[in-house]
């Protein structure tokens, strides 16, 4: 596979850099450095990692379930669509991790402001994105609803909440490879006991640049497969998004 | 029987836009009244009226000798475009009218399944819309209409966007499905052949505001297959409906102001 050859190349290219230039180890490790920090390190850096992990999920969890509620209200009403969505809009420019360290003032030095930061993170691409999907349900849909003499939850359960289902998977998904690294850095700023952020913090006062590159790697890893492991259940909950139109007999 | 349609005086206007103007409606339990008119002439705010989502700015529509004004769900109400559901497969989207009605989900589709063979639909539960034909797509449509119990079905253009092909063969099921249910049907459409091969009425309207200029009685024997619309008795209706259509087209025969 082309991308794997290019990557091995450039590993190989760090590698071979490193030992001709003679460059000093706890400044920029030689990748066969940092393959042995993982494999030393595999007991800290898996211990860490579930830290780090654990923080990640409950905070896609709740970012996904409140974006989707305030989502709910936006497009339950005109009024609350026109004061929220252009905050929604402004506020997501606003990168989540600057807000770690007020965070961690406000909700103290436990769990809460870390998870808060990944919530953050993956709130605002799943509030927009499913504002989107239901402010663009089909009217003609709901106009069918109707005419059943739906209620607006009907109308929600049949026509926009499953319309909004890909949008709302795509914004996790997106945040997704943002998340694990939202964990990580808050982890730094202040009252982890736990995480690879602080095992990169710990790694680095001890000037073991190949610990602190193995944990970057760690992280890289399972953003990926968190984004694989979203993009998986996107399918499970809208196959009929994946399917490929056949022609009927 | 019930089913009766009566509309009076009907006349709709959107903002400064005057859509309708002054429309008299009378369908009989299980008749089937086919309105036909130019594009805009109202042929689909008349049926929106009689699904009680569109309060119309003056007159009375009634079923049954009550008043559907701003109450949806005593017809069943088909839209232009088969509007299914891409996230449910067929036999949810059949049974989903029934189940919003308040049926239970389970026996929405059993009774859905039990129908899907006479719709030419077995085998087929479970595929998705977008794997069904057009035409399939429009008896799913339709089998969820039937599903909604109501006793007058309002189809609007049912088959506009098949090829003729397989709108002359849904034309034919379709005609054959009334008559077995009994249902009242008003049916828009802008295909004459459609209109008279399954209406007892054509209701012709005129361009925009739009007004009933013309009612043809159709008393062509049933069942009319595509091919008794070439016979001289037909022939003589479209030529009536079609001058109505167009009166400045004086090629045409005369309007008949008799009913």
């Amino acid at each position: 596979m082309p991308p794997l050859a290019l990557l091995a190349l450039l590993v190989a290219a760090w590698e071979a850099w490193v030992r001709v230039a003679g460059i000093d180890p706890s400044v920029i490790p030689a990748p066969t450095r940092v393959a042995a920090a993982l494999r030393d390190q595999a007991g800290p850096l898996y211990e860490n990692s579930l830290t780090t992990l654990a923080e990640t999920l409950i905070g896609l969890g709740l970012g996904a379930v409140l974006g989707l509620v305030v989502a709910i209200v936006i497009a339950g009403s005109r009024l609350a669509r026109s004061a929220v969505e252009p905050l929604l809009v402004v506020l997501q420019t606003v990168p989540p991790i600057v807000l770690a360290p007020i965070l961690v003032l406000a909700l103290g030095f436990g769990w809460a402001p870390r998870i808060a930061v990944v919530t953050a993170i993956v709130f605002f691409p799943v509030a927009i994105a499913a504002a989107g999907a239901f402010v663009s349900a089909d009217p003609s849909r709901i106009e069918l609803m109707r005419s059943f003499g739906a209620s607006r939850l009907d109308v929600l359960r049949h026509v926009t909440l499953p319309g909004a289902v890909p949008a709302i998977f795509d914004g996790v998904r997106i945040s997704a490879a943002y998340a694990v690294a939202g964990a990580a850095i808050s982890e730094q700023i202040g009252g982890a006991e736990g995480g690879l952020g602080l095992f990169i913090v710990r790694s680095q006062r001890s000037f073991r640049a190949d610990q602190v590159v193995a944990a970057v790697v760690v992280i890289a890893a399972l953003s990926v497969v968190i984004y694989a492991v979203v993009g998986l259940l996107a399918r499970k909950a809208a196959p009929w998004h994946h399917i490929h139109r056949t022609e009927a007999p | 029987m019930t089913g009766r349609v009566s509309i009076r005086g009907l006349g709709h206007r959107f903002g400064d836009l005057p859509v309708l103007d002054d429309v008299d409606v009378e369908v009989q339990p299980g008749e089937v009244a086919a309105l036909i008119g130019p594009t805009g002439c109202g042929k689909s705010t008349i049926l929106r009226v009689l699904g009680g989502l569109l309060r119309p700015t003056a007159g009375t529509a009634e079923i049954d000798g009550v008043s559907v004004v701003g109450t949806p769900g005593r017809a069943g109400y088909m839209p232009q475009s088969d509007t299914l559901m891409p996230w449910y497969r067929a036999l949810p989207n059949a049974a989903l009218g029934a189940e919003v009605r308040g049926v239970p989900a389970a026996e929405a589709r059993r009774r859905a399944r039990a129908l899907f063979a006479r719709f030419g639909l077995a085998g087929f539960e479970d595929s998705w819309p977008s794997q069904l034909s057009g035409g399939m797509r429009q008896r799913v449509a339709l089998l969820r209409t039937v599903l909604t119990e109501a006793p007058v079905m309002l189809l609007d253009e049912p088959f506009g966007a098949l090829d003729a092909i397989t709108r002359g063969d849904l034309q034919g099921w379709l005609a054959e499905l009334i008559a077995e249910t009994g249902h009242t049907v008003v049916l828009v459409t802008h295909d004459i052949d459609e209109a008279l091969r399954l209406g007892d009425d054509v209701l012709v309207m005129s361009p925009r505001p739009g007004r009933i200029v013309d009612r043809v009685r159709v008393e062509l024997p049933r069942p009319r297959p595509a091919a008794a619309l070439v016979e001289p008795a037909a022939t003589r209706l479209k030529a009536r409906v079609l001058a109505s259509l167009d009166p400045g087209d004086a090629t045409g025969a005369r309007p008949g102001g008799q009913t």
